[in-house]
């Protein structure tokens, strides 16, 4: 059987970049709802990974961009990149120093790879599937070819893919505070991918081959704002 | 470029499962494993995992023993001298390799074989087991290659290599997604399944959660998935993957099929980040749109492996989400839980228990729920317990739920 990889465009319909200091994630936990946007259940990322934080509250600036955006029927495809770093730094200390006894309930519900697509599905109500992807240096690619394949799900009205990282990743002690926090930032992009018969005008496309290239050395934003192709419905066609 | 949009791609069908591969506390092979489902043998016991914060007894399902993989490369972990493949990544690799023994190596040359691995916490174990060890990694941040990109490579594989999780669900993601793949011809073949391995955080975790359960007493007896006195999960360790390929191109090469995968169905409860709805309003739409997906009626099943892990409120949101997607035929058709016997297997339990629907295709017989001595009320279902049923066996369905509202149910099919 002869062996093709088909070219694979991905049309995109809202685009939301956030980069924010290690050191402002706290207060961005807390901060309102964009205008606009599908409310958090209270206190919802109190306890919620530094990357999940960043990834919803662009997911629901995008959201407020949009209008009247019905996400309930959203699939969502998380990319972190190393997530849960920074909790696990403190609970493996704590578990040293301490036990089992020690070990936090939130490590495994707001630490692991599928956390940061539960707090985009479950925190804006999204009941689409939810996974994460990926969760090394290769974490965005992965998630665009999972994109590829699950784009048709059938019931699925668009699919967030977010993608995430510390730019600047910290040396940690073992409180799981960094070195030198002025030096990380938390980046977030979420894009809305539309299934192909609802594509009207999508704003941008991302075309796989330039999305399998190199990875994010100057952080996920850049290397997302590389990958998107600007173009009109009519040139799209 | 030839423009590719969703729309213009293939109509999905069957998948034919052409090789599989496992480690799990039930066996190492397809025979031993059906042996084990078809006896009702449990694999849990005590474990012992050092932990002197703790003095309940513990109780697990681990694997014996997980070979080395001379197909991995050793690999350096953060700024210490911790230069080694860790367990997670042999476990997984092991099971990989023997997929593709099993399937024939030579089948898998000059192809594009993808690997699309369901592992939940890769990051997590592999800092834990690192920091265990004496190493850094967690606290360095050095970033390396996961465990799929690795796995590719040792194999020489020269398709899409990733890793995707769902909780619990992920290694049923990981066939969905590596379905879908053969489907839009992005592979010729697939190798996909997933893992996870105990650790003691990882079960600490859970146990102080109040997943798990806290009998103390017998380690048989422990996992009572759909019993009155179930009081929570009890945790297993394995992996199993799968060569898949089109069913077409599968029986064009006159290749011996364990099965078909022939569909899934996804969806997501948004409603907690730990806790199952009890209103399975999504649970039951992700099985309707697997039959959807393999073009079957409820009536047209033949088994239900249920994900049902013990847990008191789980159980019974799955019971009443397979009473509500199968309609009058849930009451005729045979469920039970192999987590019973296996344990759960966790990101690895989707890919295990499409094994033990395999197994009940090959032995036409329903594996049992050991355990199950006072069916709770709550989980009206036509329940096998103790013992293995003998019964035609077609068709099946696997439920797999996870943390995060994750809700995914395969359909498979005998050849």
């Amino acid at each position: 059987m002869s062996s093709v990889h088909q070219p694979c465009r991905l049309p995109v319909v809202a685009y939301e970049p956030l980069s924010v200091p290690l050191a402002d994630v706290d207060a961005l936990r807390t901060a309102a709802d964009p205008e606009g946007s599908p409310p958090l259940p209270k206190r919802f990322l109190r306890h919620a990974d530094e990357q999940s934080v960043v990834a919803v509250r662009a997911v629901q600036r995008a959201l407020a961009a949009l209008p009247a955006a019905d996400c309930s029927r959203h699939g969502v495809i998380a990319a972190p990149c190393q997530a849960g770093r920074i909790a696990s730094s403190r609970t493996l200390s704590q578990y040293a120093a301490g036990g089992g006894v020690t070990v936090s309930t939130h490590i495994v519900p707001q630490a692991s790879l599928h956390a940061l697509a539960a707090a985009v599905s479950v925190g804006l109500g999204m009941h689409g599937p939810s996974l994460g992807v990926g969760g090394g240096p290769r974490a965005l690619h992965e998630g665009l070819l999972t994109a590829t394949a699950l784009a048709d799900t059938p019931g699925v009205e668009g699919w967030w893919v977010v993608a995430s990282e510390l730019v600047g990743e910290p040396q940690l002690d073992g409180e799981g505070q960094a070195a030198k926090p002025g030096a990380t930032r938390v980046e977030a992009v979420a894009l809305l991918l539309a299934p192909s018969a609802a594509v009207a005008t999508p704003q941008w496309w991302i075309h796989m081959e330039h999305a399998a290239g190199p990875g994010s050395a100057a952080g996920i934003v850049a290397a997302v704002e590389h990958w998107l192709v600007a173009a009109t419905a009519r040139e799209a066609a | 470029m030839t423009d590719h949009t969703p729309s213009h791609r293939a109509a999905r069908c069957p998948a034919a499962i052409t090789g599989m591969g496992m480690l799990t506390p039930l066996g190492n092979d397809f025979a031993s494993v059906g042996d084990a489902l078809m006896a009702g043998r449990s694999g849990v016991r005590e474990i012992d995992l050092l932990d002197a914060s703790r003095t309940l007894r513990q109780f697990a399902a681990p694997v014996e023993a997980i070979p080395d993989l001379p197909e991995l490369q050793p690999r350096q972990l953060g700024r210490g001298d911790n230069v080694h493949a860790s367990r997670l990544e042999r476990l997984c690799g092991a099971a990989a390799v023997a997929a593709v023994d099993d399937c024939g190596a030579a089948a898998a040359a000059g192809r594009r074989v993808g690997l699309v691995l369901g592992i939940g916490a890769e990051q997590l174990k592999t800092w834990e087991a690192d920091f265990l060890a004496g190493g850094d990694a967690v606290f360095s941040g050095a970033r390396q290659p996961c465990i799929a990109a690795r796995l590719g490579q040792a194999l020489g594989l020269s398709g899409p290599c990733l890793t995707v999780a769902a909780a619990c669900a992920s290694s049923g993601y990981a066939l969905a997604v590596a379905h879908r793949w053969l489907s839009l011809g992005m592979v010729d073949a697939c190798l996909a399944g997933g893992g996870d391995i105990i650790s003691p955080v990882a079960l600490a975790a859970f146990y102080n959660l109040r997943a798990l359960s806290r009998r103390d007493d017998d380690p048989v007896k422990a996992s009572r998935p759909f019993d009155t006195a179930r009081d929570g999960f009890v945790m297993g360790e394995g992996a199993a993957v799968f060569m898949l390929e089109p069913e077409a191109a599968a029986r064009q090469r006159g290749a011996r099929m364990h099965g078909l995968l022939a569909g899934a169905g996804m969806s997501s409860d948004a409603s907690h980040m730990v806790a199952p709805c009890a209103e399975p309003a999504e649970a039951t739409r992700a099985i309707e749109m697997a039959l959807a997906d393999a073009g079957l009626r409820p009536d047209e099943i033949d088994y239900v492996n249920a994900h049902a892990a013990g847990t008191p409120v789980g159980d019974a949101a799955e019971a009443l989400a397979i009473r509500r997607a199968l309609g009058a035929t849930a009451e005729r058709v045979p469920v039970s839980s192999t987590k019973s016997m296996s344990g759960h297997l966790v990101s690895g339990a989707s890919a295990f228990e499409a094994v033990a629907c395999l197994a009940a295709f090959s032995r036409q017989a329903i594996p049992p729920t050991i355990n199950l001595d006072d069916p709770d009320e709550a989980c009206p279902l036509n329940h096998v317990a103790h013992q293995a049923r003998p019964a035609r066996v077609r068709t099946a369905l696997s439920n797999s739920f996870g943390f995060g509202g994750s809700n995914l149910c395969l359909v498979l099919k005998a050849a």
